[in-house]
């Protein structure tokens, strides 16, 4: 497997991850330091 | 920079500094890239929202002494990294000390689960290896930053940089060669 497999292979693990994992996670509202009573 | 202005003798005058940084500008527009990273180095959501939120409250900490949103921005980053290292210390050594009452469930196994095998296989092989090497692949191929930007985010040479991501390169090639 060539070097250049290997960073393919990486890059879609990680986005698959990072995408399966915290693709929908809820934006929690900025903390009250943060002057924030917005909701993401 | 002053914070204040002397005209004569007299102060008469007493301005607020100068917001360099808007912190809550930045938490809208990177708390979700910097939970991916963060889910990237923890494995699981719950953990990766704590590191990015105290990421966030050192960031706010710092805020004053911080130039310009890159400035701040690269802060994050390093604070997500050294954060995730002290959640991994902190499982390493509940795992040693609470083995019978800890579950066997994996960080995260729910949505583990749903990767295709390609996909677990890399990230098993990624795990396996050193911490160093393991966070220096996630900068390059996740976050896409450069040699120097991960240098400066990790706090290591640039010439370290490029050794751990040639071994772990190498030592993936090894572990992944028979795959698909």
């Amino acid at each position: 497997m060539s070097e250049d497999d290997i960073e393919r292979r990486l890059s879609d693990a990680f986005t698959a991850q990072a995408f399966a994992a915290a693709g929908d996670a809820r934006p929690v509202p900025p903390p009250a330091f943060l002057g924030g009573a917005q909701p993401l | 920079m002053h914070a204040g202005r002397d005209v004569g003798a007299h102060e008469v005058e007493v301005t607020a500094p100068a917001v360099l940084v808007d912190v809550p500008a930045l938490y809208q527009s990177h708390w979700r890239a910097m939970v991916r990273l963060a889910v990237l180095l923890v494995d699981d959501v719950a953990s990766a929202e704590d590191v990015v939120q105290d990421a966030f409250i050192a960031l706010h900490r710092r805020a004053s002494a911080l130039r310009d949103p890159d400035a701040a921005a690269a802060y994050l980053r390093a604070s997500v990294v050294n954060l995730s290292r002290s959640v991994i210390r902190r499982r390493q050594v509940a795992r040693k000390h609470l083995k019978v009452a800890e579950p066997e469930a994996t960080p995260g196994a729910d949505e583990y689960a749903l990767l295709r095998a390609e996909h677990r296989q890399t990230l098993d092989a990624v795990h396996s290896l050193p911490r160093r090497q393991q966070e220096v692949l996630i900068l390059r191929y996740w976050s896409g930053l450069s040699e120097r930007e991960i240098a400066e985010t990790l706090g290591i040479s640039a010439g370290s940089v490029k050794s751990a991501a040639s071994r772990g390169i190498a030592t993936l090639q090894r572990q992944l060669g028979g795959g698909s």
